[in-house]
């Protein structure tokens, strides 16, 4: 299933570039936690500017709902920049660690879905192999949906990162 | 619940930030912020900097840019359209300090004006075009106007939902125009059709440069014969009625006094009965409910406003929450005067269980309340106990003599109800203006 259509309609990412203190992040996912609105995932780092840190989320709602997130997210007061991240004008990638069920009988046919997506084996065991992949939604998604026959044994992700294509960039327009 | 915190971790910061926790607290739409100042900076030293540094503009609290002239313009247009505009004036008003705009501005167009709860006072109660409260408690010709017009013009008000019932029955027939200062607030629950987002203030001051006069008798026509053939009433069996003791408050003072209230019914009838003169003479507790506000509210009020006469109008329940404060009063000897609508319920919850609850009436009834004048006695605080209606008037007047702090104690009837009232959940249009007949009667 794509991520796409679950419950509460299609997702949306969402760049927010706020002030690098302890708390902030806490008040983000606060204000989610408090409306009630869904938060798929949620990354965040510091930028180049070592006061800045940008936090990508990926959630989910109607246009009147993306509509509120935006304007409570930009009512924060340690927010300095908010912007929509539109599939198609943004390069969105994440990156996944999979550790999936793996005796020699399935091997080859596991190294050969690894090959296909260019995802890596990261470790080997007599059991099982954990894969490192990076992509988008649809890829991450169609490889997941390959090893599942195997035993999906575990999976960590590390939430998306967004940047737009081309020269714009999501400034900070600090003091 | 702050707008922002900061935790002080070096002393050297104190300054920057108690500038930027004022800045953040009035800039763009007010609120409360928290300065958490440890033990130990408490009691460190440091060079006072009159020019110490201050973070850059923070872009929420920036300065509002100027309202956008077009939908200014779109406002206008759709005024000189409208055949039944009313506006919905907020506390946005009174936290711009834009009520002598708002006069020149409904006047001039000849629109209708509701106040919100916390709106109260941002226009005058006595004028002609004063509507009263909207929505769960508010006045029938409010909620008929609401009802009925054909352009809304929101001035400051978050459309809550005590104002607002069921959004999808809300204001159907009307044009919606919202001016606020925090964008988060327009479209958040009712759909806008003309959104400003901006001062209050600047926008009428915009509006009244270029707003012409018209005559609007149709209209004022309905809404006056609403006025006269549904106004706010209570029955008499008697007892003392609550909305009796502030209809002689209202008397007494000619509403040229400042009030504040505790949480419940007899904030709501005081919100029906008196009729306010200036921004601020309304000193109540909005959606957060804050029981207990009353008292202290009032003290605080008469500290900040010396020349002004202070009442409380106060529940029994939100009394004893807080009247503690009694020892403040005293001591500074602060000439409020506390009435006590004592009903020996949690009034406002016991309604709830009356009309939704078949009348179970669970931990809402307090006969054990105390004598509230033998407690503001022990105080050293003037005390009355009044339970008959003959007295009400003149322990009024014997209260709004006293030099110093007064309390009180009304006893009226137990189980008046506020009327009218939109159940939760329901639309204004559903509004019920009396009690439902007794089942026997249906
Ligand atoms: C028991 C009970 C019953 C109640 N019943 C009712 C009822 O029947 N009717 C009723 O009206 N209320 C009622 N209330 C109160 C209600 O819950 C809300 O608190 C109240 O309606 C909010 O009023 P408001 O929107 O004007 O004020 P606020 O909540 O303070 O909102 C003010 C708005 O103005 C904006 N603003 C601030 N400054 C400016 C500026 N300079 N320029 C432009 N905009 C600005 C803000 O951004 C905000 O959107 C009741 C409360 C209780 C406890
Ligand atoms: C601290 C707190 N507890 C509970 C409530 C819920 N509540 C709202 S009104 C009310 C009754 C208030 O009783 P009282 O002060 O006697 O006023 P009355 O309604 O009887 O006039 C209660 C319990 C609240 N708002 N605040
Ligand atoms: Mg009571």
């Amino acid at each position: 299933m794509s991520t796409e259509e679950k419950n509460g309609g299609p997702s949306h990412t969402i760049a927010v570039l706020v002030e690098n203190k302890f708390g902030v992040l806490a008040k983000v996912a606060g204000l989610f936690s408090a409306r009630g609105y869904n938060i798929d995932s949620l990354s965040v780092g510091v930028t180049q500017d070592p006061t800045v840190s940008r936090i990508t989320l990926v959630t989910r709602g109607d246009e009147r709902i993306l509509e509120q997130i935006r304007k409570q997210l930009s009512k924060l007061i340690d927010t300095i920049k908010v912007m929509d991240m539109v599939r198609e004008d943004t390069v969105q990638r994440e990156m996944m660690l999979v550790k999936v069920a793996a005796p020699r009988s399935a091997r080859a046919e596991i190294l050969q879905i690894v090959e296909v997506f260019r995802a890596r084996i990261v470790d080997l065991s007599a059991e099982t192999l954990i894969i490192e992949i990076t992509g988008d939604d649809g890829k991450i998604g169609a490889f997941l949906e390959l090893l599942a026959p195997f035993g999906l044994k575990e999976i960590a992700r590390t939430g998306k990162a967004a940047l737009s294509r081309g020269p714009k960039t999501l400034k900070s327009t600090k003091g | 619940m702050t707008k922002y915190n900061w935790l002080i971790k070096d002393v050297r910061q104190i300054q920057g930030v108690i500038r930027e926790a004022v800045r953040v607290a009035t800039g763009g739409r007010p609120g409360p912020v928290l300065v958490d100042i440890p033990k130990d900076i408490q009691t460190a030293r440091t060079e006072y900097n009159p020019q110490a540094p201050v973070r850059g503009p923070l872009p929420a609290v920036r300065q509002m840019p100027e309202p956008d002239a077009k939908a200014i313009e779109k406002l206008i247009e759709a005024m000189e359209r409208a055949e039944r505009p009313v506006i919905l004036a907020g506390a946005g008003i009174i936290k711009a300090g834009a009520s002598a705009e708002l006069a020149q501005f409904a006047r001039h167009a000849q629109i209708p004006v509701i106040n919100t709860l916390l709106g109260m006072g941002g226009f005058p109660g006595t004028d002609p075009l004063f509507l009263g409260m909207p929505g769960m408690h508010g006045t029938a010709y409010a909620n008929f106007a609401l009802c009925e017009c054909d352009l809304l013009i929101n001035l400051g008000a978050r459309f809550d939902d005590r104002v607002t019932g069921k959004v999808s029955s809300f204001c159907l027939k009307a044009v919606i125009v919202h001016v606020d200062i925090d964008a988060a607030e327009i479209g958040k629950r009712v759909k806008t059709h003309i959104p400003i987002l901006g001062n209050v203030r600047d926008v009428l001051r915009s509006l009244n440069q270029q707003v012409r006069p018209v005559e609007r008798r149709a209209w004022i026509g309905q809404v006056e014969a609403w006025k006269r053939d549904y106004p706010l009433q209570y029955g008499w069996d008697g007892s003392v009625k609550p909305q009796y003791v502030i209809e002689q408050i209202q008397e007494i003072t000619g509403g040229d006094a400042l009030f504040a209230t505790g949480v419940g019914q007899h904030q709501m009838w005081a919100a029906q009965f008196l009729r306010f003169n200036e921004p601020r003479a309304f000193v109540s507790s909005g959606g957060l409910g804050t029981m207990g506000f009353g008292l202290p509210a009032s003290i605080g009020a008469k500290f900040g406003r010396p020349d002004k006469e202070v009442w409380l109008i106060d529940g029994d329940g939100s009394f004893a929450m807080t009247l503690v404060e009694l020892a403040t009063a005293a001591m500074y000897n602060v000439p409020v005067r506390a009435v006590i609508l004592n009903n020996a319920f949690l009034g406002m919850v016991r309604q709830w269980q009356e009309l939704f609850f078949g009348k179970r009436y669970s931990h809402s009834h307090y006969p054990t309340n105390p004598d509230f004048a033998k407690i503001a006695e022990g105080y050293g605080v003037k005390g009355f106990s009044v339970r008959d209606v003959d007295q009400v008037r003149s322990v009024l007047e014997q209260a709004a003599d006293h030099d110093g702090p007064v309390v009180m104690d009304f006893h009226v009837n137990p189980e008046e109800n506020v009327w009218p009232m939109v159940p939760a959940g329901a639309g204004n249009d559903e509004m019920q203006l009396a009690p439902p007949a007794p089942e026997s009667a249906r």
